[in-house]
């Protein structure tokens, strides 16, 4: 059982600071070469949500979970917060796994109740929301970004890509930001924190219990996604730090209750779930107990590694390290589905251009998953 | 500013011109698969012909053989088809054959015989559980998805950890009952908490195990059915299994046994006085019998005196005045009792603990035998003896 645990730790951890190995990508990969078991993918997915903030908050290269954590993680890092970025990745996706397991017992009644007309009719609600959020003209703008990314979503899942999600995501939020770093030329910038926490404790707590509900709320509907349920976190606050916690625990709660939501109901609500064999009901208990574990072990070497990523990355030049990344980033858009692939990286860039340089926020790029949502048979 | 707004010229043309493109990207070419949906939810089904999986973007029925069309593409986590047209189909892949006996216990399984291997079934069968069936199927991650099975005749003896039904009444009611089938005891482990009278006639469904004794391990309270009680019969044609009817006088009294006058079976669960008719209903056992339900018929006190009527070996009342008493040094006695013409000894063994005096009036019941060629009375127990007439 360590053996597995370990595995799937070192997965997690692995795909977690890498950026553009998608945790679902290299969960298919262990399970092809025969390591396929619940508790390995379980770990693997859960260390992943407590380490993909490096790659988001260093580089601003997002995944499906945190893509909507990478501008307030940049506004942070450029101010020299980098280890508090990190730390409260870390601690908001601890405190999830906590305040999640009281909240299973109550999960297990409303999950199996779940129908799809719910999920269309959250995420409606959702993008009216999104656009009522902004002022005067910049609605319009919103719209526009909201409505340009809903096209290019349904033309992409209308397409045969394998890795559609990645092309998408990292194009309307990883690459402008990049791209932007990589122009403005400059280095990394100082760090000049300690790691500390500029947070009043209870206000910490609140958000990621906040974050947590979300969690929950978005691995019920299978149309409601982390980046769908951290949106609505963000109504609820007000600066970057909060809304980083309401982000990280989201993205934590919503792999712990989707595992959950299958071992009850056998509904699979993420790609790690997909490759899991079904189980009784009642190995939930034995999953928090990993869960706990996991989380802790995370916790110890989790800020230590991404200190050491970050010294490493001071060493080498910012602007060749960001020309690196994006090179990166291409290739693997192509390796995953060639052109076509390729292509989309360049529209989904595009309009994360396009949404920076209307001023509106990113978020309306959400309308990628959103539109595709509402309008399919 | 300017500069801003050309860019944002710029990119609305680049989005339209990768829009445009993406729109007239030809989509693969149809493709067709038949197989097993192995898995289904929420509009999304997996599907395989046991070489290849297929996730289909449907909600198909676990079990079902379809036949779908559409465009097949690579994903992380396999292939995957967006279908045009789902139809039902027959196998046109290879399956697997597997014979055993159908066992759903937390889960679906096959006990083959001849082994102690079992196959999980994804899916039940409508079959009664432990008929022997063939099924055709497909493995998919170690579990068997039936396509077709067929119902097989079951093997007329059991086999070691294989399922048998039997039929039989419950001779002993323990942790461990014993069963009855006509010819053979068999022991049955039962469920916890499960209990079984003695008497009862059941139907026992389990997995036969030959330990000391031919044994059945039952995993399910369902597994049992109580049929009725077994058949009552006269007690003179009873045979073991059966409930024995009758009336007999107890001619003797163990520990926790009586010993009757009209069988050799001594009754147990039951307590009546010497001498006493009762009534019984009886479950008949190997060496004994147990009482179901009975009761005393007519108590030894309606008896006759028998003292003038000496037989050897029968069982009598005999009533009478203390003629004369003696006690040996070994603290044995002898009591003569007599009435009218007619005498007995009665046989006073020191641990009946009874002390006669002479002109007493007693009755005690016991067993004629002779002493030294003289009629006596034999006495099992102190209570057998009364003083006055009773």
């Amino acid at each position: 059982m360590l053996w597995e645990l370990l595995i799937g730790i070192a997965g997690g951890t692995l795909s977690g600071i890498s950026p553009g190995i998608h945790v679902n990508t290299l969960a298919a990969l262990i399970s092809n070469l025969g390591l396929r078991n619940n508790l390995t993918l379980f770990t693997l997915g859960l260390t992943h949500t407590f380490m993909d903030v490096v790659p988001s908050a260093f580089l601003g290269v997002p995944d499906e979970g945190s893509a909507l954590g990478v501008l307030p993680a940049h506004r942070l890092v450029l101010n020299g917060r980098t280890m508090e970025v990190v730390r409260i990745a870390l601690w908001a996706s601890f405190l999830s796994v906590f305040l999640a397991v009281p909240l299973i017992p109550l999960y297990s009644k409303i999950a199996p109740l779940y129908r799809p007309t719910y999920g269309r009719i959250a995420v409606l609600l959702l993008a009216l929301l999104l656009m009522l959020t902004e002022r005067g003209v910049k609605r319009f703008y919103a719209l526009i970004v909201f409505l340009l990314a809903g096209i290019l979503g349904a033309l992409t899942f209308h397409l045969t890509l394998s890795q559609p999600f990645y092309h998408l995501f990292t194009g309307l939020f990883g690459v402008p930001v990049i791209a932007t770093a990589f122009l403005a030329g400059g280095k990394l910038p100082e760090v000049r924190d300690d790691g500390d926490i500029e947070m009043d404790g209870v206000r910490f707590l609140v958000f990621s219990a906040i974050g947590t509900v979300l969690g929950g709320v978005a691995s019920l509907i299978p149309t409601f996604t982390a980046s769908q349920a951290a949106l609505i976190g963000s109504f609820f606050s007000r600066d970057e730090r909060s809304f980083l916690t309401v982000v990280f625990s989201v993205n934590t709660a919503n792999f712990l209750f989707s595992t959950a939501n299958f071992l009850m109901t056998g509904r699979r609500r993420n790609g790690i779930v997909v490759l899991m064999e079904p189980q009784s009901g009642s190995a939930i208990a034995f999953y928090i107990l990993v869960a706990l574990f996991v989380s802790m072990v995370v916790l110890l070497y989790g800020e230590p590694l991404a200190g050491l990523m970050l010294s490493l990355s001071e060493k080498v030049n910012y602007r060749a390290l960001n020309a690196s990344v994006l090179t990166f980033l291409v290739a693997i858009s192509w390796a995953f589905d060639g052109l076509i692939g390729l292509l989309v990286l360049v529209g989904a860039s595009m309009i994360g251009f396009l949404a920076q340089e209307l001023g509106v926020k990113r978020t309306n790029c959400m309308g990628v998953i959103m539109i595709p949502i509402l309008i399919e048979e | 500013m300017m500069q801003r707004w050309k860019l944002i010229i710029l990119l609305m043309i680049g989005i339209f011109l990768v829009f445009s493109v993406l729109a007239r990207i030809d989509k693969p070419g149809d493709e067709s698969f038949v197989g097993l949906c192995v898995y289904s939810s929420d509009g999304f089904s997996v599907m395989t012909n046991g070489k290849t999986s297929l996730g289909v973007y449907a909600e198909l029925k676990l079990g079902g053989i379809y036949n779908v069309t559409g465009g097949v593409f690579n994903t992380s986590s396999g292939l995957r088809m967006r279908p045009k047209y789902i139809r039902p189909s027959l196998p046109t892949f290879p399956t697997s054959d597997i014979k055993g006996f159908y066992w759903p216990s937390r889960g679906y399984y096959l006990l083959i015989p001849d082994s102690e291997k079992r196959t999980k079934l994804a899916l039940p069968l409508n079959i009664s559980k432990g008929d022997m069936v063939n099924v055709k199927g497909l493995f998919y991650r170690g579990r068997l998805y039936p396509v077709a099975y067929s119902k097989l005749t079951p093997p007329s003896n059991p086999r070691d950890g294989m399922p048998w039904r039997v039929e039989g009444v419950v001779l002993y009611s323990s942790r461990k009952p014993i069963l009855w089938n006509g010819s053979d005891k068999i022991v049955l482990y039962l469920p916890y908490s499960l209990r079984l009278k003695p008497g009862t006639e059941v139907k026992v469904l389990g997995i036969f195990r030959r330990y000391s004794m031919p044994s059945l391990i039952v995993d399910s309270q369902d597994d049992v059915t109580v049929i009725g009680m077994a058949p009552r019969v006269p007690f003179m044609e009873a045979g073991i299994g059966k409930i024995a009817v009758g009336a007999c006088m107890v001619v003797g009294r163990g520990k926790s046994s009586l010993r009757l006058d009209c069988t050799k079976l001594r009754l147990t669960g039951f307590n009546a006085r010497m001498g006493d008719t009762i009534r019984f209903e009886a479950l008949v056992r190997k060496s004994s019998l147990l009482c179901l339900n009975c009761s005393v018929q007519e108590g030894r006190e309606e008896l006759p005196n028998g003292i003038c009527n000496f037989s050897p070996g029968e069982f009598v009342k005999v009533h009478g005045r203390v003629e004369w008493v003696r006690i040996y040094g070994n603290g044995f006695g002898l009591a003569n009792v007599t009435k009218d013409n007619c005498w007995v000894l009665l046989k006073l063994r020191k641990s009946l603990g009874i002390s006669l005096t002479t002109n007493e009036a007693v009755t005690a019941y016991g067993t004629f035998k002779t002493y030294h060629g003289m009629p006596a009375l034999n006495i099992e127990s102190g209570d057998d003896v009364c003083f006055g007439n009773c």
